[in-house]
């Protein structure tokens, strides 16, 4: 005889990568490595102000970027030519990268050193990697000033879960309608307490801030006061 | 494209609760989301589509999805209001200061089981990783 059951329950449907995700932040505090998710879509310039400031980390700190794409070693070979150590990962196709990808990467990985800052360069793209918890400590979304200061007000999510917005190519701004005020307004408008901070690659232009906020969000999770 | 990935979680917990139920097959399931889940309901549909068509488990399963609104609580005057156009203020009194009640959820909260009588019986120990027993009414 065939019975009807309902079953009432609570689970969310990307639990699995939100549980791998957990055991890799714990295992990177564990081990004092500060990990960083940039998250942008494509072309707005992370691996760009990954190479600008990178070097200048490496001289006090070991650092270390997992590159993501869907296909091509292209990022990683630009990281490694800066003298910084790279792995690419590349997804084959999918647009994002979940946290089993990182944790099958860093297993790999794992050996005698210990990092100080480990950078996750995500897929280019503003939807989907958001939904996606890596174990990073800190999530900074990249927008570029030729991408147009509404953004977001269009990616809700990626706004409301970073903890920093870096808003990149600062030095093009005299060329476009891109007003910084409405961005940062639109922006804390996902999330109130988002630290905004503006950069410029090409020029240097506050690439120290932005290597200052990295030390200092480190220290506040590994020295606090 | 990540909506595959999450029908890919709405298959692993149906195939979990159909095991530890000891039911025969999944009938019906209901996922409950809302605006900052950011999964497209109609993708999801079509990946779940997909994947129904090339795993058994997954075989005549209806998938229902309910919308939840974006709902938040204001700190300051404490009324809780819908959210519109994604913008995290309070409606009645304008404060910025708002916690999210509703809305971000992406959540399979019901699930309707085909169970065998005498198969149940039969069907030996379930395993170990299946998670606590879920709620069963």
């Amino acid at each position: 005889m065939t019975q009807v059951r309902h079953v009432k329950m609570q689970e969310h449907l990307l639990k699995s990568n939100d549980f791998v995700a957990r055991e890799l932040r714990q295992r990177w505090l564990d081990q004092g490595t500060f990990v960083v998710n940039l998250l942008s879509s494509p072309g707005s310039g992370k691996t760009t102000l990954l190479e600008a400031t990178l070097p200048r980390l490496q001289g006090e700190h070991r650092v270390l970027v997992l590159e993501g794409d869907l296909e091509t070693e292209r990022d990683a070979d630009r990281i490694r030519l800066v003298g910084v150590e790279a792995v690419q990962i590349t997804t084959g196709g999918a647009c994002h990268l979940e946290a089993h990808v990182i944790s099958q990467a860093w297993q790999m990985l794992e050996g005698d050193t210990r990092y100080d800052f480990v950078f996750i360069e995500n897929v280019g793209n503003l939807v989907c990697p958001a939904s996606f918890d890596l174990g990073e400590h800190l999530r900074v979304v990249l927008l570029s000033v030729p991408e147009g200061d509404d953004k977001p007000a269009k990616y809700p999510k990626a706004f409301r879960t970073a903890d920093v917005l870096a808003i990149t190519k600062c030095d093009v701004l005299p060329y476009f309608d891109f007003q910084v005020p409405e961005a940062t307004r639109l922006a804390r408008q996902m999330r109130g307490d988002l630290e905004v901070i503006e950069v410029s690659a090409r020029t240097g232009e506050g690439l120290e801030s932005w290597l200052q906020l990295l030390r200092d969000r480190r220290d506040r999770l590994f020295c606090p006061r | 494209m990540h909506e595959l990935s999450v029908a890919q979680g709405l298959l692993h917990a149906l195939e979990n609760v159909r095991r530890e139920c000891g039911a025969r097959r999944v009938r019906r399931a209901v996922v409950e989301m809302g605006p900052l889940s950011n999964v497209v309901p109609e993708l999801l549909e079509q990946a779940f589509g997909t994947l129904r068509e090339i795993e058994p488990i997954l075989t005549g399963v209806e998938l229902e999805i309910r919308w939840v609104p974006l709902v938040a609580r204001c700190d300051d005057c404490h009324e809780e209001n819908e959210i519109e156009g994604f913008l995290f203020c309070c409606a009645r009194c304008g404060s910025g200061r708002v916690t999210l009640t509703r809305g971000d959820e992406l959540t399979l909260c019901d699930v309707e089981l085909e169970i065998e009588e005498e198969i149940a019986h039969d069907s030996g120990p379930t395993r170990e990783d299946a998670g606590a027993p879920a709620q069963v009414e």
